[in-house]
Order: C-alpha cells, then sequence, then structure tokens
C-alpha cells in the first residue's frame, strides 16, 4: 500500500480576533489513516495537510493557553476541505 | 491470507521489555502466522548525565513481493546504497511506572475492548493493503460531499498523562522535534535516541513528499519540558530515510534518521534506547509504551500512554494507544527485566488504530548503520 492514490487535503487558517495566529499547532484527532504529524501555522495562520485518504476527519487547532478547538469534515478523493478556525 | 509473514519470524534486539494476551479477533491472525521465532536485540544505554556536555552545535504489504531496494538507506545529502546485515519467548511486558498513570486502567481496558465484530474484521484487507485505512476506507465505500461540520466533536477519553520528570530516563532520550520543511513550513514531531548522534523518528518527518522532500533542517531538543530545555538544542540537516519511503512513499517503509552535529552528542550524556527486531508471536498481544511530543497539548510537554499491541502486520504494528498529531516518530518499546527496547516507531493516527512501522530486520539493520554512523 502507498500513498499514491487519488488524494485529499485539509486546509485552512487560524484566526483570533480576525488576526492570523502563527505558530498553532493544527493536527489532525480523527480519521482515516494518517500521518501523526502537527502542523505549525505560518505568516498568514495557514496550514495544509496533503495526500489524505479520503474520508472523514477531525481536525483540532490548539493555540498555546487555550483549549484545542476541533472540527469536523468530509473530503472526498481527490477534493480539498477548507476548515478555518476563528 | 497473507502468506509473506515469514520475514517476521526473525528477531533482532540492540538493547531493552514484552506482554502477551491473544484476544479474540486476533486468533485469526494467529492462523496465517507460521514464524520462526529469531529475535535481534541491541541494548539500550542509560546515559551519564552528571558528564559534562561539549557546546551545542548549530545547525508488509500481503502477498505482493518486497523489493529489497526498497530497505536501502539514502540520505539527504546524496543517494547511497546501503547493504543489510541482522531471542524468543512469550509477549511480556510491562508497563512503565508514572506518576498520576494509572496501569491498572491500561489493563482493564485490554478487557474492555469493543467486541469482536465479524463485520469489521479488517485481517483480509489489512494483508492485502498492509495499512489498517486501507481497509476502514474500503469498509466504508462512502463517497459524501465536501463539507464543513462547525460541530465539536468528542473524540474519545484521554489516557495519556503528562510526563513531568523529562530529565529522568528514557523520558530524557526522547525529543522534541521542530522540523521546517523544503518550502518553509514548520511541523511538530518526535524522535528518540538510538546512539550518540543519532535520533530516529518517522520517515514522514524527514522527507515530506507534499512539502518538498527532504527536510531543510529540523530542531531536536532531548527532555523537553514546555518552554525548559534542560539540554539545550541542536539543529541538525543530515537525514537518512530507504526508498520505499522517498521514491515510493510506501507507509510500511516509513522511517527515518537524523544524524546530529559531531558536538551534539545527546547520547553520550542522556543515554539512548534499545531496540528488537521481535517475532510475530512476542508482539502479539506485548504490553507498550509509547511517549510524545503532541501538538494538541501545551508546547514542548510530552505525554505518555501504554497498551497492548492489537494487530501484528508484517511491517507494521496497530494499537489503541492515545496519541496526537506531533507524536510521529515516537518510540513504542517494550521494557522487560528493566531493559527498554523499541520494537516500532510510531507514525500514523486513525479511527482504526493507531499504527507503527514494525522494526523487522532490514528496519533494524537499517537502524544500526545510522547508529554507526552517528556513533
Amino acid at each position: 500500500m502507498n500513498y499514491d492514490k487519488s488524494r485529499s487535503a485539509i486546509k485552512g487558517r487560524v484566526l483570533r480576533n480576525g488576526r492570523p495566529v502563527v505558530d498553532a499547532s493544527v493536527s489532525i484527532a480523527d480519521g482515516p489513516s494518517h500521518p501523526d504529524i502537527a502542523a505549525l501555522t505560518g505568516a498568514n495562520g495557514e496550514y495544509a495537510f496533503n495526500d489524505l485518504e479520503p474520508g472523514d476527519y477531525a481536525v483540532q487547532a490548539y493555540i498555546e493557553g487555550d483549549r484545542p478547538a476541533v472540527k469536523r469534515c468530509s473530503v472526498p478523493a481527490g477534493q480539498t476541505a477548507i476548515l478555518d478556525f476563528s | 491470507m497473507n502468506k509473506k509473514v515469514q520475514e517476521s519470524g526473525s528477531e533482532q534486539f540492540e538493547d531493552e521489555q514484552l506482554g502477551a494476551e491473544t484476544g479474540k479477533t486476533l486468533q485469526r491472525v494467529v492462523i496465517a502466522q507460521s514464524t520462526v521465532p529469531e529475535e535481534h536485540i541491541e541494548d539500550p544505554f542509560m546515559g551519564n548525565p552528571a558528564e559534562s556536555f561539549p557546546a551545542l552545535g548549530q545547525g508488509e504489504a500481503g502477498d505482493a513481493p518486497e523489493d529489497l531496494d526498497d530497505h536501502d538507506s539514502i540520505s539527504s545529502e546524496e543517494s547511497t546504497l546501503v547493504e543489510f546485515s541482522p531471542m524468543d519467548g512469550m509477549a511480556v511486558g510491562d508497563i512503565e511506572a508514572v506518576p498520576n498513570y494509572n496501569s491498572s486502567l491500561a489493563e482493564a481496558r485490554l478487557e474492555t475492548e469493543a467486541p469482536f465484530d465479524e463485520s469489521k474484521v479488517l485481517d483480509a484487507w489489512y494483508a492485502e493493503f498492509g495499512d489498517p485505512a486501507v481497509g476502514a476506507m474500503i469498509l466504508k465505500q462512502r463517497q459524501q460531499p465536501a463539507s464543513e461540520s462547525v460541530l465539536e466533536v468528542v473524540i474519545g477519553k484521554d489516557d495519556r498523562v503528562k510526563i513531568n520528570n523529562t530529565t529522568a530516563y528514557p523520558w530524557r532520550t526522547i525529543c522534541s522535534l521542530r522540523i521546517t520543511a523544503a518550502d518553509n513550513t514548520s511541523w511538530i514531531g518526535t524522535g528518540w535516541l538510538v546512539g550518540p548522534r543519532t535520533v530516529i523518528t518517522a520517515g514522514h518527518c524527514v522527507y515530506m513528499h507534499s512539502h518538498g522532500g527532504w527536510a531543510k533542517k529540523i530542531e531536536v531538543i532531548p527532555g523537553r519540558n514546555g518552554s525548559t530545555m534542560p539540554y539545550g538544542s541542536c539543529t541538525a540537516t543530515h537525514f537518512r530515510s530507504v526508498k520505499g519511503w522517498t521514491n515510493k512513499k510506501n507507509i510500511t517503509h516509513d522511517y527515518g534518521a537524523i544524524i546530529l552535529p559531531s558536538n551534539c552528542r545527546y547520547g553520550d550524556r542522556v543515554g539512548y534506547f534499545g531496540y528488537a527486531n521481535l517475532s510475530f508471536f512476542s508482539l502479539l498481544g506485548l504490553k507498550v509504551n509509547l511517549a510524545g511530543y503532541p501538538g494538541d497539548k501545551p508546547t514542548g510537554t510530552i505525554w505518555f500512554d501504554a497498551r497492548q499491541i492489537t494487530l501484528v502486520l508484517a511491517r507494521r504494528l496497530v494499537y489503541n494507544i492515545d496519541t496526537a498529531g506531533g507524536q510521529s516518530g515516537s518510540p513504542v518499546w517494550r521494557l522487560k527485566d528493566g531493559k527498554r527496547h523499541v520494537v516500532g516507531i510510531h507514525t500514523n493516527g486513525a479511527s482504526t488504530g493507531n499504527s507503527a512501522t514494525r522494526i523487522t530486520k532490514p528496519v533494524f539493520d537499517n537502524i544500526k548503520k545510522w547508529k554507526a554512523m552517528g556513533s
């Protein structure tokens, strides 16, 4: 098995009071098998998980000092879900 | 059914423990296994924290035949061909004595696993595809429109506990990783020392296919505890993985290494894990420990959980130990007779079970080789 199938992606931004949060930690909390790595948001609060199996996911964003926020999305094969945290 | 499990009959150790209980769902896997126990172990080194430290630098996949080249080691500096070269008993392992961690709870959880459900038996799928996620995906067979829900979800009970004394062995040998990918995106991962200057981690922490390939740099922080870095940090730019990962992106080959700068001999001071290539029967039901640096907890804190291995595949281990993004590369280790041997490298989360790259013979051999590179 390898990852070269019709891949899906989840991307978005982490905002607080309308402003991008840098270095927020974003990770996949539940879903089909995925690399258990966490993204740190960039200068615009952006993150992206590419090369995912299609399916239902729960994604969580953690900003230091806050409770992780969790959102769900469904991503069909070859499509990208946009998931913003604000 | 999978006939290619012979490889798992060979076991090797390089220094550190076991557990075994066979659950109902595991029986049909057992039937498929006809292994000859042969294990290899390389033992751990507990380090010498009192020693002064030099200045820190900057710095199984079913019936399909495996291409042996897939385990050829490859470095971030050049493509190199590496040659390969490689105990026994029931799976018996201990859970680490961690303050606030209720190991009896872990035991109890073993008995309260979801009941056997024939409709969810995935071993045939696992055997064919090697990855539980594929089986789960096939079982679902659902095509849903892209959608977003703003509802918060309850993921389930989280049994992880925070490790506070991160300067004690073995916690100090586990490293927080801050990864800068080739495309300048930043990521959190985990690694573990296996030698003076060698940190083992997931392949996808050193080589990220969708982010430019080899990582640009990785900051390695052993024993990190929040903002406290008891041994400082080192930035590494030399990485190793195998062609099965870098060229083929095969989950069964998702492992790699970070070679620390020459003035960053962390292992001499904090020690390192042993590692072992254990037989199928030694792994099945083994109680294993897992600790790493997740992204859903306060930054730079290490979290621990333990549980039995629920499924042993030719090149993967599956368990229900709680993990979160950032714990990729974490050691999955056996504690036995006071020794700790890593048997898997945590790489994947999944609703069907989290999983690790199993330390099989070629993985063992590469770790040994990479350890020598950083000695």
